[in-house]
């Protein structure tokens, strides 16, 4: 199990490489002289030579390309082009609205997706599996924009029962962080858990097919028993995957959510440095992103083995 | 006059499976009973509905597509086919367990057989988890699981065909089941295994004193575990009697043909390779069947009366009954 573990870590730096490669070379992909787009229009001639030099622009690719993971591995990430500060510390800054809001959307949609698709599995051609899986459909088809500004009309506008936008930190009381974070997770949370329910269901079905459920049933256990202790643990391993790919979705919902809900999160940083063309803090940005998915994904390939001990490394 | 009720008593048992629009039966107007002590075969070919019938005592057809249409199930007397879920719940794993015919598949692959073991006894008598925990050892002694204190925390994987089916035994036998249920216990295993196991199962009935309701296609097993045989051709009851006098003559023609086609080792010389016998033909699907005996188109004795009219179940001689309009007519087997 470790000897795995540390293997599977192993193989994450060849992929995060590629992606730091193809991360680096944004800048370089867009047209024009990087120094010219960084500088920006005013800039001078003088003032495009001295940011060429800063930015070892002149030195050749590959070089510059070691310069800047030589950097990013000891955590420094550049300087905004914008702001002038360290693109690590703007991340730092961004990061707990950011995680607040991914956790909390997971969470939302895990205790929504994997209680609704079992119990649809389980009554599976009845009503409750047309609505459950109708509300997926539903929930897998509307943006999460629509959805937001929709949940922001009725709970916010109509109903008054939560504020319209913004972000509390944790730090100055569950209650305001928990009203200003409920909208965005909802909506953030709706997209995934219509695609958990959907595996979850499907995984279910499997599982209640097979016979060690009815030497379950034959034991004289209650229905719930049944389902949670013999059928969903049976049923975890591909609901843990789609909860690790899902969070690829996660993460662009978080940079439209926190638009949507003016959220000061790492997604505002990566809207607002497109927008600016602060490459720095572009590449920053999409290296955390990049590593968490791997990351994510990493602990998703490692649980397996609690859920299903026929599973060895 | 008061007499006990029998342990068991299925009456006019009538099973259906729906697909599409149309309901066909799976077993029609079955009934049997069975006695505390006792083990009563039911044999037939697969989709006999032999083991819809005892999945029907457990209340385990799965519904939809299946449903009891007709018919009562009796246990000392009370109709389980009235209990409402949780009372039946009750009942399973505790006053009736099943063993179950697949010990590769029969077994939850991601929970220690231990916990498997405990878990109805924890359920059923309350047990705390040390408790159950020693039961389920207990238990696995009891069905002579080697090394049994570190097959607790093994998972079925693990374990071999005939140790996944001591463990589906000693799962059966937690609660001290008054009735036990065994669908073809040991058609899955190697030959040197089914015997181990058999020999196990005839120890533990002599322990337990319950009825087993034993499911099978083998009539060796039937030979030596059984005291009554149950004979089921496509969903009926064609022949019921005790073991001794059903393989010294049979009053059906099926199950003339049933002991035909069992191979048998020839103790006399010179007639080793005696061919077996085979039924022509197949079960006949439910669309399909005519108004008279279901066996009639496979049958070597067939009349039109047989083609015209259902024989009834009756008995033939003490004890023995048979549902054939030509019981004394047949021959006795070789």
């Amino acid at each position: 199990m470790l000897a795995y573990a540390l293997r599977r870590l192993l193989s994450t730096i060849p992929v995060m490489a590629i992606v730091a490669l193809l991360v680096f070379s944004l800048l370089y992909l867009t047209p024009g002289d990087p120094a010219v787009v960084l500088a920006g229009e005013q800039a001078s001639e003088t003032d495009i030579a001295r940011l060429r030099t800063a930015m070892a622009l002149d030195k050749p690719y590959a070089e510059r390309f070691l310069i800047w993971v030589g950097g990013a591995v000891r955590g420094d990430l550049g300087v905004s082009v914008f702001s002038n500060r360290p693109v690590i510390e703007l991340i730092v800054q961004r990061l707990e609205p950011t995680v607040a809001l991914t956790l909390g959307s997971l969470l939302i949609a895990i205790v929504l997706a994997v209680p609704l698709g079992t119990l649809a599995a389980w009554r599976s051609g009845g009503a409750l599996d047309r609505i459950v899986m109708g509300f997926a459909v539903f929930g897998f088809s509307i943006p999460v924009f629509v959805l937001g500004y929709l949940l922001i009309i009725l709970f916010s506008v109509h109903w008054d029962l939560l504020p319209v936008q913004g972000y509390r930190p944790i730090a100055y009381g569950v209650g305001p962080f928990l009203e200003h974070l409920a909208l965005p997770a909802l909506s953030l949370g709706i997209v995934n858990a219509a695609l958990i329910a959907r595996i979850t269901r499907a995984s279910m079905l499997d599982v209640l097919n097979q016979d060690y459920m009815r030497t379950a049933r034959a034991k004289g256990l209650s229905t719930s028993r049944i389902l949670i202790r013999h059928g969903l643990r049976n049923a975890a391993v591909p609901i843990v995957t789609i909860i690790g790919i899902g969070f690829a979705m996660l993460i662009s919902g978080v940079v439209v959510t926190e638009t949507v809900f003016n959220i000061p999160g790492l997604g505002r940083l990566t809207v607002d440095a497109i927008l600016r063309r602060d490459y720095p803090v572009i590449q920053g940005v999409i290296l955390v992103f990049s590593l968490t998915y791997v990351v994510v994904n990493l602990l998703v390939d490692l649980s397996y083995g609690l859920f299903d001990p026929r599973i060895r490394y | 006059m008061t007499a006990n009720p029998p342990l068991l008593a299925v009456e006019q048992l009538t099973v259906s499976f729906r697909s599409g629009r149309r309901e066909s039966p799976a077993v029609e107007d079955v009934s049997f009973t069975l006695d505390a002590g006792e083990t009563l075969a039911i044999v037939g070919e697969s989709g006999s509905g032999k083991s819809v019938t005892s999945l029907a005592v457990m209340r385990l057809i799965p519904d939809p597509p299946g449903r009891i249409n007709a018919g009562r199930i009796l246990l000392n007397g009370k109709d389980l086919l009235a209990l409402n879920d949780s009372d039946m719940q009750r009942i399973r794993g505790n006053d009736i367990a099943m063993i179950f015919q697949e010990p590769m598949t029969s077994l939850n692959p991601v929970m220690t057989v231990g916990t498997q073991i405990a878990e109805s006894v924890r359920l059923h008598q309350g047990r705390n988890t040390a408790e159950a925990r020693q039961h389920a050892l207990d238990m696995l002694r009891r069905v002579q699981m080697p090394s049994p204190e570190q097959r607790l925390d093994q998972y079925p994987h693990e374990l071999s065909g005939g140790m996944r089916q001591r463990i589906v035994i000693a799962m059966a036998l937690a609660c001290n089941p008054m009735l036990l249920i065994a669908d073809e216990p040991t058609t899955a295993l190697d030959v040197t295994v089914q015997a181990q196991v058999l020999d196990l199962m005839r120890t533990i009935r002599s322990e337990l004193d319950a009825g087993v309701l034993l499911v099978t296609h083998d009539l060796g097993v039937v030979a030596e575990m059984a005291d009554r045989v149950l004979v089921f051709y496509a969903g009926r009851v064609v022949e019921s009697a005790p073991v001794r006098s059903l393989m010294r003559r049979p009053r059906h023609p099926y199950t003339l043909g049933l002991l035909g086609a069992m191979p048998r080792l020839s103790t006399r010389g010179g007639t080793r390779h005696e061919r077996l016998l085979e039924i022509p033909g197949n079960v006949p699907p439910p669309g399909s069947r005519g108004p008279g005996c279901y066996f009639a188109p496979r049958c070597a004795y067939a009349t039109q009366e047989c083609r015209d009219a259902q024989p009834p179940l009756e008995e033939k001689h003490a004890g023995h009954l048979a549902a054939c309009w030509h019981s004394d007519e047949l021959e006795e087997p070789a």
